[in-house]
This record gives structure tokens, sequence and C-alpha cells, in this order.
């Protein structure tokens, strides 16, 4: 009998999702492919690559960007159109829980005019590289953000928003470091939070994938602040306010184990045995370790790479569910980041096998 | 008296046969062509393989259909 519940159930999840994963496959099947990645990094410049990319589903939002940070605006602006679009027609709670997942942008949005206040930049270039998505926050609330003179005041212009009180937590620990880190991480523990209070304890495969790749997601982004806060020799214990919960491999226990760590070679040594070992133990082994830079930034790319890679495979895993759409959203969000950095690359003249250096395999 | 408990049987059997295949052959086709047009809507040129698996589903509906006119004109 209970066989015969978990049948039906199973039918009645691949009715549900039977339109968004076959439209999330189609959109999928419109990427780029891996002969077209490759022609555009062997562009001879920047419009050459613009002109290659005439013809691809990203030709439309490209048609009038000239320069690198056009491009960068064109491009983000597609992801957010394309994420609004999956959030149009993802089915019951997937469909609420999806919304609060594009939080994410607008947090995005936030940090760089908080980048660019710290920096001291004008107004304008504050505001340059907002991705245009507007859920809890209007184009007039990020004007009244980039005109503040302070990250305090800043914050305090959200007041009225949900992100009032995750940044109000933040500021003081940043008033104490000068760090954006924790301003950083609360927004995002927020976020996290309400996306998993709204998933809360319902079953389904669609749930579970749900969990699985905002838990991925997380654990990335904790190795990656540990990475970059024991590289500046931040204390243990200040590290572990920094880092978010709910992580899908990570519990809190390995991350404050990971927070001890003396050097980056301890991080990855202790990582080894992990879901995130094996890509992460290989590129160290690639590198050098004494230009740390350099390092750091292979080893976030390779999650990033890593965190691709397991996009790909949820088509695997839940063919007929959410999976597909999940894999769509992985893979496209690292498609557009990769594609901004080849063609800012491209712009400043390096060579094919040297934006593979940078960005990994094309 | 036993020809018409006979002939009930058959119509029962007949109507259970084509119910029960058209129901599924019905749930098939739905997610089959709510499939389609997910793909349509973002690729045009997938119109004729999904109008092509749609359709496929609904051979169960006619296998349920000749079993019902074998039952009734046959057996």
């Amino acid at each position: 009998m209970a066989s015969l519940g978990a049948e039906i159930q199973r039918i009645v999840e691949n009715y549900r999702y039977a339109y968004p994963s076959a439209r999330a496959k189609a959109m999928k099947s419109l990427l780029l492919t891996k002969e077209q990645k490759k022609k555009i990094a062997e562009s001879k410049d920047l419009q050459a690559a613009l002109y290659l990319l005439r013809d691809t589903v990203y030709g439309p939002a490209l048609s009038d960007a000239k320069n690198t940070l056009a491009v960068e605006i064109a491009l983000k602006e597609d992801l957010a159109k394309t994420m609004n679009k999956i959030g149009s027609f993802l089915p019951g709670r997937a469909q609420s829980v999806f919304k609060l997942y594009l939080a994410r942008f607008e947090a995005e949005n936030i940090r760089s005019i908080l980048i660019g206040i710290q920096a001291g930049l004008p107004k304008e270039e504050r505001l340059k590289h907002l991705i245009p998505i507007h859920l809890d926050l209007k184009a007039d609330s990020y004007e009244k953000m980039a005109q503040s003179k302070t990250i305090g005041e800043a914050a305090s212009t959200l007041s009225e928003t949900i992100y009032q009180e995750p940044l109000a937590r933040g500021i003081a620990e940043y008033e104490k470091t000068g760090l954006l880190t924790p301003l950083d991480s609360a927004l995002s523990t927020m976020i996290y939070d309400r996306i998993f209070s709204r998933i809360g304890t319902a079953g389904g495969s669609d749930t579970t994938s749900l969990k699985k790749m905002i838990g991925i997601e997380i654990d990335i982004a904790n190795i990656k602040s540990i990475l970059r806060l024991i590289n500046a020799s931040t204390p243990p214990g200040d590290t572990l306010k920094y880092l978010i919960p709910r992580g899908y491999r990570l519990d809190l226990e390995k991350l404050e184990e990971l927070s001890k760590a003396a050097s980056v070679e301890e991080i990855v040594a202790k990582l080894k045995s992990s879901y995130y070992g094996a890509p992460l133990s290989s590129t160290y082994s690639k590198h050098d370790t004494s230009k740390k830079e350099v390092l750091l930034n292979a080893l976030e790319q390779t999650l990033d790479d890593f965190k691709a890679e397991v996009g790909r495979s949820f088509d695997r895993g839940f063919p007929l569910g959410i999976g597909p759409i999940l894999g769509y959203v992985i893979v496209k969000t690292a498609e557009v980041r990769n594609l901004v950095t080849v063609l800012k690359l491209k712009d400043e003249g390096f060579t094919s096998d040297e934006i593979e250096g940078v960005v990994g395999k094309i | 008296m036993a020809t018409d408990i006979g002939l009930g049987l058959k119509i029962v059997g007949a109507g259970i046969a084509i119910g029960f295949a058209a129901l599924g052959s019905g749930i098939g086709q739905g997610t089959a062509a709510a499939a389609g047009i997910g793909a349509v809507s973002e690729k045009e040129e997938m119109m004729g393989k999904s109008l092509a698996f749609a359709t496929l589903v609904e051979t169960q509906a006619i296998y349920g259909f000749v079993i019902a006119i074998l039952i009734l004109f046959v057996i």
C-alpha cells in the first residue's frame, strides 16, 4: 500500500514538473556549446567575440553592448530575466522557494553598493554594476543607498526592508573589523533561513533536490570564506562567526574544525575526505603554493566548476522532476559568470590558453 | 437469464478494458503534451517531436479499445 502511495506521488510529481522540466531542458539546449565557447576564447578581440555571440541565446541581450562594462551588465540582466522566468513557471511550493532564492541577486546588489562606498567611489560608479532585479528593493532604494557617505548610513536606508535585521547585526561587527564579510554573511544567512523555513519539513524529491542545491551552495560559500579568512590570518572564533549554517555536507562541527586551520594547505588537507576533497586536492597539487592569490583564485574556480558539475548531474538524478530545472539554474549561472570573465580577458588581449588558465577548462 | 448475465459481464469487461486504458493514456498524454508545450515554448523546432511523443501514448488507449471490441464481438 505504501509503495502504491509512493508510486502515485511520483506520477503526480512527474505530471506537475512535465512542463517546467521540459522547458528548462529546452533552455539548457540553447546554452553555448563547447565549440562555441572555444571559438569565443580564440577570437581576435572583444568585438570579434561579440560577433560570434550574435547568433546565440545571448545575441539579443548583447546587441547594444560595445564595451566590457555594458557586456557585464547586459549578461547579468539577461541572467536575472531568465531566473525570473523560471520562477514564473515553477509549480507550487518550489515557486515560492525559488522566489526567495532570487533575493541572492538583491543581496549581491547591496554588497556591490557597500563595496563602492567602502572604496570611496562616486555614486554613479556604485550603481554601475547592479543587476536589474527588483523584489523587495526598487530602483530608488538603490539610489538612496548609493548616496550614503558611510556603510552605516547605507544600511539605515534599508530600515523598512527584510535586509534591515541582518544588516543591523552585521554592522556592529563591521565597525570592529572594517571587513564587509560580516554584512555579507548576515545577508546570506537571512536569505537561506527564509528559504529553509519555507521548504519546512515537506517531503518529495523536489524539496530534497532544492535542499541539496542550496546546501551545496552554502558549503561552497563557506569554504571560500574560510580560505580567504584563514589566508588573512583571521582568528578561528571570528572565522566561525562569518560562516553560514545549514550546509549540505559540512556541518557546524566540521566548519569549526576548518576554521581552526592555520593555512590553506591545512584546509585542503582537512577537506580531503569530504565531498569537495578530490577537486580541491587536485587543484592544490597543480599550483605553486607560494603564489597565494593565484592559488586562492584557482581553488575558488574549482569549487564553482564542481558546483556546475553537480548541476549537470541533477538531470540524471531526477530526470522528470525538478532536477533539470535546478541543473539549468546552476549551469546557466556558471556560464554567465565564465562568459563575463572570458569577454573581459578578451578585451585585455589574453590568449585562449591564458583564459583557460583563469576560468578553467573552456 | 444466463445470456443476460453473460452479456452484462462482457459489457462490464469491455468498459473496464477501455476505461483503464483511456485513463492511463490520458494521464500519460497530458504529461507528454505538457512537456511538449514547455519545450516548444523555448524551442519552436521541437514541435514535430513533441507531437510524436504525445500521440505515442495514445496507442495504449487503442489497445484498450481493441480489447473491448474483442470482448464484445469475438469472445
